[in-house]
């Protein structure tokens, strides 16, 4: 693993307070091989009956989707990586048990078979995905959920409370969920709550289009097989005089991480391709020191291939006099603090803020997203915010435009 | 108060270090200079924060003993650039041209540079930069250590605060990692 720590200024003036900014930056070492793990994905995926509504291409989404599942299946890798796929309405049904990839056209035949039904029991599907489904030995599992409606059945308020129980039984077994949402109807919040809860690198994204599903899961399963380093844990502690006013990470997407007291911790089960990313705010009551002054410090374990890695690293700055010595402020780190300010304000519906802050940072790109989506519907909206999400940050990850 | 940054559009004094104002969150008017990472590679794992350097900006030029203000930039991407002495008789451009930088002196009965044409490269890999030496006369001293010369394709990571001589025991230039 390869760490790199970028102060936003590493030389400050004398002062009572200041705020000191760093982002830190973990990236796949290039001299060494991927951990080659299979994959373990569970698909649980919706076939209630608002599923027969047009699509793009002229397909419905339940033929859009399964078009995109069968079309994805090339990259699983035959006798190593497991599959299990679930289709649910009010009931569950397991259309694959927990199988090592073998016949891929045996696969396509069964997901050919699926065949929508009524209202949406999400809870159940997600219950055998977690308990009945056996871990597999030396594999990376993944739940994949999709769906374009609100969980119903029974309740509303039942199967909400129910799934969210489950994603904190995922967060304790370990096993994150990508979860994904098309059209209007489903309850944004509270897929993305569900993500959250689940934690070790779970995401949610709004699909416009559910033929895009195929590019998505596409993307997972080659992020999955670049795992380098497993089981990463990061600590970042202040020192007393140190307050840390806010943590995000970037990877899968930019989320705000909690602070307890002087400590962010955060983990996730490898890092792969896109590396990850932390950014953290401090106020720093220097009381006018001169000199070296440590700022915090970094604990990183991970297990490797070849055996378990640990590095600790100091955050340190310097105040100085010599106003000559003052260093400008990192363009990196400024543009990684724009951005993720434009990300707030653009999920909080600020768009023309959002418009500013991206534009100020140079990032174009989603200055321009902004101004489009930002004028149209609900999906685009939702679209908007998965997008800036996910990719505002690109430019201090691995691997840029994802999608 | 020294280093306090006044934002255009409250009139909040900010404290040092922000990029954001406190009072209305605009983003403040800030001197914004190329990014200045600090790299630790695992595969020396457990490694002490002391032991991480500082990556430098530029190789500021060192006359009497102080860095003036002439310089050269590090390279921020991958690939390396070649220091030397411009021949355009032989086809020989450098990236970092030495003459810039380098006096004639006397030579024999000639008066001439005694910096080679291609003296060294700087390498930048893996996030860190390295001197490797091409030429004679490159000698390298980091940071709270004595010179030591490089001989030829022998390498030496450089950090900020690493000076670098290139050139005979007269018409020589010494560059300090900024």
């Amino acid at each position: 693993m390869q760490v790199e720590l970028t102060l936003g200024q590493q030389y400050l003036p004398i002062t009572d307070e200041a705020e000191v900014i760093f982002l830190l930056r973990l990236l796949r070492d290039s001299q060494k091989q991927s951990a080659d793990l299979a994959l373990d994905l569970r698909k649980i995926l919706d076939r209630s009956g608002s599923m027969d509504e047009p699509a793009d291409g002229g397909l419905t989404r339940i033929q859009a989707l399964k078009a995109a599942v069968n079309e994805s299946l090339s990259l699983l890798r035959q006798g190593k990586d497991r599959l299990c796929i679930v289709v649910f309405d009010d009931s569950m049904k397991v259309i694959l048990d927990p199988t090592v990839v073998g016949d891929v056209n045996a696969i396509k035949k069964l997901i050919d078979g699926i065949r929508t039904g009524n209202s949406t029991n999400l809870s159940n599907p997600l219950r055998y995905a977690l308990e009945d489904v056996k871990p597999m030995d030396g594999s990376l599992p993944k739940i994949i959920i999709f769906t374009d409606g609100n969980v119903n059945a029974p309740s509303a308020s039942s199967e909400e409370r129910d799934c969210l129980e489950l994603a904190r039984q995922a967060n304790r077994l370990g096993i994150p969920f990508a979860v994904f949402g098309t059209g209007t109807n489903y309850n944004e919040k509270f897929l993305k709550n569900m993500a959250e809860v689940a934690g070790h690198g779970s995401y949610f994204e709004h699909v416009k289009q559910v033929g895009a599903m195929r590019l998505r899961l596409e993307d997972e399963m080659e992020n999955l097989k670049s795992v380098q380093d497993l089981d990463v844990k990061v600590g970042i502690t202040a020192e007393p005089a140190v307050e840390i006013l806010e943590a995000f990470k970037y990877v899968p997407q930019q989320l705000a991480l909690s602070v307890s007291g002087k400590i962010v911790k955060d983990e996730f089960p490898g890092l792969d391709v896109r590396g990850q990313a932390y950014l953290i705010k401090t106020k720093v009551r220097a009381g006018k020191a001169v000199g070296d002054f440590k700022i915090a410090t970094i604990a990183l374990s991970w297990q490797g291939v070849a055996g378990a890695g640990a590095k600790s690293m100091n955050v340190v700055v310097n105040f100085t006099a010599d106003e000559k010595l003052i260093s400008p402020v990192d363009k990196t780190v400024r543009n990684t603090v724009l951005n993720t300010e434009g990300t707030k304000a653009t999920l909080s519906g600020q768009y023309d803020r959002a418009q500013t802050l991206f534009t100020t940072s140079g990032n174009t790109g989603m200055a321009k997203k902004v101004e489009t989506l930002a004028k149209s519907g609900e999906d685009a909206k939702r679209t908007l915010r998965t997008v800036t999400v996910t990719e505002a940050n690109n430019g201090i990850i691995g691997k840029k435009g994802a999608k | 108060m020294a280093g306090e940054i006044k934002c255009n559009n409250c009139g909040l004094d900010n404290k040092p270090g922000a990029i954001l104002c406190e009072a209305c969150n605009e983003p403040l008017e800030v001197t914004v200079g190329a990014s200045v990472p600090t790299v630790a590679s695992s595969s020396a794992a457990h490694t002490p924060a002391s032991a991480v350097g500082i990556i430098g900006r530029a190789c500021g030029l060192v006359v009497g003993g102080n860095v003036v203000d002439r310089e050269f930039e590090l390279p921020k991407d991958d690939f390396g650039f070649t220091i030397g002495r411009t021949d355009l008789d032989q086809g020989i451009i450098p990236d970092v041209d030495l003459t810039k930088f380098a006096e004639k002196v006397k030579i024999g009965q000639d008066v001439g540079y005694t910096v080679s044409r291609k003296q060294a490269i700087i390498i930048r890999r893996m996030g860190r930069l390295y001197l490797r030496a091409i030429g004679a006369k490159t000698m390298i001293k980091p940071q709270n250590t004595d010179w030591k010369e490089l001989l030829k394709d022998q390498e030496e990571e450089i950090l900020v605060g690493s000076r670098f001589r290139f050139g005979g025991s007269e018409g020589y230039v010494i560059f300090e990692v900024v």
